[in-house]
C-alpha cells in the first residue's frame, strides 16, 4: 500500500523523466544521422559534379575513393554527434509533443518539474496526465531512428557516382579540354605504338634480348591507350607502371654492363646518344680486331705485320679514344705478344675472344639504349599527355635531337638547330616593316609547316663495311630531317689500312671518326 | 482533478443543453461558453434569422442567472442601460431621488443589434464590461459576477448603425460570426420549430458553480512556448512589427491589443479544460485565435478596398509562424 501512495507529482516524474531521457537520446542519434548524411550528401553530389565535369575538364577524379571516403567520414561524424550532442530536456519534450500530439503535455510538465513554470492548483493534476499519457502512448518508443531520405540519396547518390565514373571514363565532348586530352591520348598510343615497333626491331637487328622482350608489353600499352576509353590519371598510372618495369630492367643491364667494363656499377641514366656513340666506337674496335685477325692470317708482310702490331699496340692500350674496353685491351696485349712472338693463330685467337667479349658489351648497350629511349619516350608521352595536349608544339630537346643512331653527325645538329622553335629571329634592322622588302625573314618565309611527329626508327649497317645489306625505311609525310645514307663504297685493303693508320695518328673525336674515314674512302674511289 | 471533472461534466451539460434548442453552430456554442468561463464577453454577428438572440436566452435558461435583454436603437440613452435617479415619495409623504438600476444590473445581458445605438448609449457598457461596475448618482455600483454581455449586430445594414468604437470592441474578447445552416441543419430547425411542442433548456449551473469554474480555468498551466505563441501571434498581426505575417504587412493598420493576447491564453485554458486537458496547448490557441483576433485588427485602405477580411490575415498569420522551436528538432 505504501508504494500506491504516492503524490501526482511523484507519479509522473519517473515515468516523465524516462521518456524525455529516451527522447533526448535518440533525437541526438537522429539529428546527428541527419545532418551528417546530409554532409555526405552535399560531399557526394561534389563528387558527382566533378564526375561529370570529366567530360568536360580533364581532372582526374577518384570517384569511389571519393564516395567511400565521403560516407566514411560521414560515418564518423554520426558517430562523434550522437555522442556530444546534448539535446535540452524541453527541446526533446516539445519533440515528443509535436510529433506525437501530445499537446503539449510533456513540455509543461517538464517546465513545472524542473521549476521553470510557477505552480498552480491544477500542476500535480498537469503532470500526472501527461505521465499517463506517456505510458499510453509510449511515445519514446515510436520515435524510430530510420535513416532520413538525406542518407538514403546520399547512398543512391555514391552508387550512381561510381556507376557513372565507370561509365562516362574516356567519354569527353567535343571541343572541350577533356576531348583534347583524349585525343593526346589516343595519339601518344599510337606513338608509343610505332616506338614499340621500331624499339622491337631494333632489338631484333641488335640482338638485344631485353630490349626486344620489353617492346611486347610496350605495344600493348600503345594498342590500350589508343583502343580503351581511359582517363588522363589511369594512361598516367599504366605508363608510369611501365617505366618502373623498364627503369627496372635498365638498371640491370647498366650493372651488368658496369660489371663487364670493371666499373663501379652506375644507376644514372647514360643519355642515348652517349650510349650510341660508346656502341659505334666498340663497333669500330670490334671491327678493328676482326679485321687484324684476318689480316694476321693472310700472311702479312713485314711491314705490314708491323703496322698491325703497332694497331695491336694501340689497342692493347686502349685505341685512340679509349674505346677499348679493360678486357678487349688485354685480350689485344695477349694477341700482340703472341703475334710478336710469331704465334699467328694464338693471337688470332686472343683477337676472336676479344671480339666476342666487346660484342657482349656491346649487346648490352644496344639493350640499355633501346630501354634508356623507351624510358625517354614514355615520360615524353607522359609529359604531353599530362599536359593535356593544350601546350605549346613539342620541341624535341637537344639530348633527344641525337637519339637517331647515325645522327650525330655536325650537319645534321645544325640543321636541327636552324629548324628548332627555339630559333632565334635575326635582330630587327632599320626600316623593318611592312613596306615591301623590308619585312623580317618570319614575314617571308611564312609559318612554319606543322611537324607529324613522327618517329624515325634507328637502324644502322651492321657488319664489315662493304658487306651486309642496307637497310632504309621511307617516312610518310615529311618526317624529320635525317642525315642523308651513304653507301658504304668499296676501298682497298691498303687505303683502309692507310687510313685506319692516319686515324690513329690524329686526335679525331669518335664521332667524327666514320665521316673522316668515309672521306679518305671516297676520295680513294675518286682515285 | 474532482473539480476539473465537474468543470468538464459541467461545460459538456451546458453545450448539450443549449444544443437542444439550437442546431449547429457547435464551435460558435463552445466559444461563446469559452467565453463565459473566461470571464469575458462576447459580439455575435450575423445576418437576422440565424438564432442570436436565441442562443443567447437559451444559455440564460440554462444557468441560473439573472438575464436581462437590451434592444439597441438610435434614440437609447445610456440611462436607459444603466438606470436613473427617480423621483420616489415615501409613505409619510416626503419626496426623494432612488437610483432605479437598468437592464445593465443583470448577469447575463443580451445588448441586441448594438451596432443601432449611438456611440454616446453604446459607451455607457464600457464600465461595466471592463470594471463591473456602474458609476451613477449614489454609486458606484457593483456588479454581480457572472457578469456577461452578448452584444449581437448585423453585418449587411448599414444605413442607420454606427460602427463599434474600437475602444468598445476591444472590451469583447471573441466576436463570433454565424453561419448560415447547412441544409441538414434547416431541416432540424424546421423540425423543432413547428411542431407541438417547443424545445426548452434546463439549468445546469449556478452563478457560484460558474464562479468557480471560471477561477479553475485561470489555473491551468501554460507551457512557456505556449504564451509565447500567443505573444508572437499578437505580434504578427502588427505590420510594422519585423515578425509580421505576409497579409498584416500589407493590409493591417492597426494589430491586436494586448487584450488580444490574454484573451487567446484564457480561450485556450478553458478549452484544454473542457477536452480534459490540464495543460493550454498551441492548437488551443490556433483554435481560439480567429474569435479572439478577428475584431481587433483594423484594415488599411488598400485591404479595405480589396476586400480582405481579417480572418484571412488570422490564417496566413496562424500558417506562418511557427508554433513551436521544437519543430526544427524534428526532421
Amino acid at each position: 500500500m505504501a508504494t500506491s501512495i504516492r503524490t501526482a507529482d511523484s507519479l509522473g516524474r519517473e515515468e516523465i523523466s524516462a521518456a524525455v531521457g529516451a527522447a533526448r537520446r535518440r533525437l541526438a542519434a537522429r539529428r546527428a544521422w541527419h545532418w551528417s548524411g546530409r554532409a555526405a550528401l552535399a560531399w557526394i553530389l561534389a563528387v558527382l559534379v566533378l564526375t561529370l565535369a570529366r567530360a568536360v575538364v580533364p581532372i582526374s577524379v577518384p570517384y569511389a575513393l571519393l564516395c567511400g571516403l565521403g560516407l566514411g567520414a560521414g560515418a564518423l561524424a554520426f558517430l562523434l554527434l550522437a555522442v556530444a550532442w546534448r539535446v535540452p530536456p524541453l527541446v526533446a519534450a516539445q519533440v515528443l509533443d509535436h510529433r506525437f500530439g501530445g499537446r503539449d503535455r510533456t513540455a509543461t510538465a517538464v517546465e513545472i518539474l524542473t521549476g521553470a513554470h510557477a505552480g498552480s492548483a491544477l500542476s500535480p493534476a498537469a503532470v500526472a496526465d501527461t505521465a499517463r499519457w506517456v505510458l499510453a502512448e509510449t511515445p519514446q518508443d515510436r520515435l524510430r531512428w530510420r535513416p532520413g531520405p538525406a542518407v538514403w540519396a546520399a547512398l543512391g547518390l555514391a552508387a550512381l557516382t561510381v556507376a557513372l565514373g565507370w561509365l562516362l571514363t574516356g567519354v569527353s565532348v567535343p571541343g572541350t579540354p577533356a576531348r583534347r586530352v583524349a585525343e593526346t591520348i589516343r595519339h601518344e598510343g599510337r606513338r608509343i605504338e610505332r616506338a614499340a615497333d621500331a624499339m622491337s626491331e631494333q632489338a631484333r637487328l641488335e640482338r638485344a634480348p631485353v630490349a626486344r622482350r620489353l617492346a611486347d608489353p610496350l605495344r600493348r600499352l600503345g594498342e590500350d591507350l589508343q583502343r580503351e576509353r581511359m582517363d588522363r590519371r589511369e594512361a598516367l598510372s599504366r605508363i608510369e607502371s611501365l617505366g618502373r618495369q623498364i627503369e627496372a630492367s635498365r638498371r640491370q643491364v647498366r650493372s651488368r654492363r658496369d660489371q663487364q667494363e670493371e666499373k663501379p656499377a652506375a644507376s644514372d641514366p647514360a643519355l642515348p646518344q652517349q650510349l650510341f656513340r660508346r656502341r659505334a666506337a666498340l663497333d669500330q674496335a670490334i671491327r678493328q680486331f676482326q679485321e687484324i685477325a684476318e689480316r694476321l692470317a693472310q700472311n702479312p708482310s713485314p711491314e705490314e705485320r708491323r703496322s698491325l702490331l703497332r694497331q695491336l699496340e694501340a689497342l692493347s692500350r686502349g685505341g685512340s679514344e679509349g674505346e677499348v674496353p679493360t678486357r678487349g685491351r688485354e685480350q689485344a696485349a695477349q694477341a700482340r705478344r703472341r703475334a710478336a712472338a710469331g704465334d699467328t693463330k694464338a693471337a688470332r685467337q686472343a683477337l676472336r675472344q676479344g671480339a666476342l667479349d666487346m660484342e657482349e658489351l656491346r649487346t648490352l648497350l644496344a639493350d640499355e639504349e633501346g630501354l634508356e629511349q623507351a624510358r625517354r619516350g614514355l615520360r615524353k608521352s607522359a609529359d604531353r599527355i599530362a599536359r593535356g595536349g593544350g601546350g605549346p608544339p613539342e620541341t624535341e630537346p637537344p639530348s633527344q635531337a641525337a637519339v637517331a643512331p647515325s645522327g650525330s653527325s655536325p650537319g645534321r645538329r645544325q640543321l636541327q638547330q636552324g629548324e628548332g622553335p627555339e630559333e632565334e629571329s635575326p635582330p630587327p634592322g632599320p626600316n623593318q616593316g611592312s613596306t615591301a622588302g623590308t619585312g623580317t625573314a618570319q614575314d617571308k618565309q611564312g609559318e612554319r609547316t606543322p611537324r607529324l611527329e613522327g618517329e624515325r626508327p634507328q637502324t644502322r649497317i651492321r657488319g664489315m663495311q662493304g658487306e651486309g645489306r642496307a637497310v632504309t625505311e621511307d617516312l610518310p609525310g615529311p618526317g624529320r630531317p635525317a642525315p642523308v645514307r651513304v653507301t658504304p663504297g668499296r676501298a682497298s685493303e691498303a687505303v683502309r689500312a692507310e687510313a685506319d693508320r692516319y686515324m690513329s695518328r690524329m686526335r679525331i673525336p669518335p664521332e667524327y671518326r666514320e665521316i673522316v674515314r668515309r672521306y679518305f674512302e671516297a676520295l680513294a674511289g675518286a682515285r | 482533478m474532482k473539480d476539473a471533472a465537474a468543470f468538464r461534466t459541467t461545460f459538456a451539460a451546458i453545450r448539450r443543453e443549449i444544443q437542444r434548442v439550437i442546431v449547429g453552430h457547435e464551435v460558435l456554442i463552445e466559444h461563446v461558453l469559452y467565453a463565459l468561463f473566461s470571464n469575458g464577453h462576447v459580439l455575435l454577428e450575423g445576418v437576422p434569422g440565424l438564432g442570436k438572440t436565441l442562443l443567447v436566452r437559451t444559455l440564460a435558461q440554462c444557468l441560473d442567472l439573472r438575464y436581462s435583454r437590451i434592444q439597441f436603437t438610435p434614440d437609447l440613452m445610456p440611462a436607459d442601460i444603466i438606470g436613473t435617479n427617480v423621483v420616489v415619495q415615501d409613505a409619510d409623504g416626503r419626496r426623494y431621488f432612488q437610483f432605479q438600476r437598468g437592464p445593465i444590473f443583470s448577469q447575463i445581458v443580451l445588448a441586441d443589434e448594438i451596432n443601432r445605438a449611438t456611440p454616446k448609449t453604446q459607451s455607457a457598457l464600457l464600465e461595466a464590461m471592463q470594471e463591473r461596475t456602474v458609476t451613477a448618482p449614489g454609486g458606484p455600483y457593483a456588479l454581480e459576477e457572472p457578469f456577461l454581455v452578448l452584444a449581437t449586430q448585423n453585418p449587411i445594414e448599414m444605413e442607420g448603425t454606427y460602427p463599434l468604437p474600437e475602444a468598445q470592441i476591444d472590451r469583447f474578447i471573441f466576436k463570433l460570426k454565424l453561419e448560415s445552416p447547412t441544409l441538414r441543419e434547416l431541416v432540424e430547425i424546421m423540425d423543432r420549430t413547428t411542431g407541438p411542442a417547443q424545445p426548452a433548456a434546463g439549468v445546469v449551473a449556478t452563478g457560484p458553480e460558474i464562479k468557480a469554474m471560471q477561477a479553475l480555468a485561470r489555473e491551468v498551466p501554460a507551457a512557456d512556448h505556449v504564451r509565447q505563441y500567443a505573444a508572437r501571434l499578437v505580434r504578427a498581426t502588427h505590420s510594422r512589427d519585423e515578425s509580421a505575417g505576409s497579409l498584416a504587412r500589407r493590409y493591417v493598420r492597426y494589430g491586436s491589443s494586448p487584450r488580444g493576447a490574454q484573451a487567446l491564453l484564457l480561450g485556450a485554458r478553458v478549452r484544454a479544460l473542457a477536452e480534459g486537458r490540464f495543460n493550454a496547448s498551441t492548437e488551443d490557441i490556433q483554435a481560439i485565435a480567429p474569435g479572439a483576433l478577428r475584431h481587433r485588427l483594423i484594415l488599411n485602405f488598400e485591404g479595405e478596398a480589396e476586400g480582405v477580411e481579417t480572418d484571412d490575415v488570422i490564417r496566413s498569420i496562424l500558417a506562418e509562424v511557427p508554433s513551436t522551436p521544437a519543430a526544427a528538432w524534428s526532421p
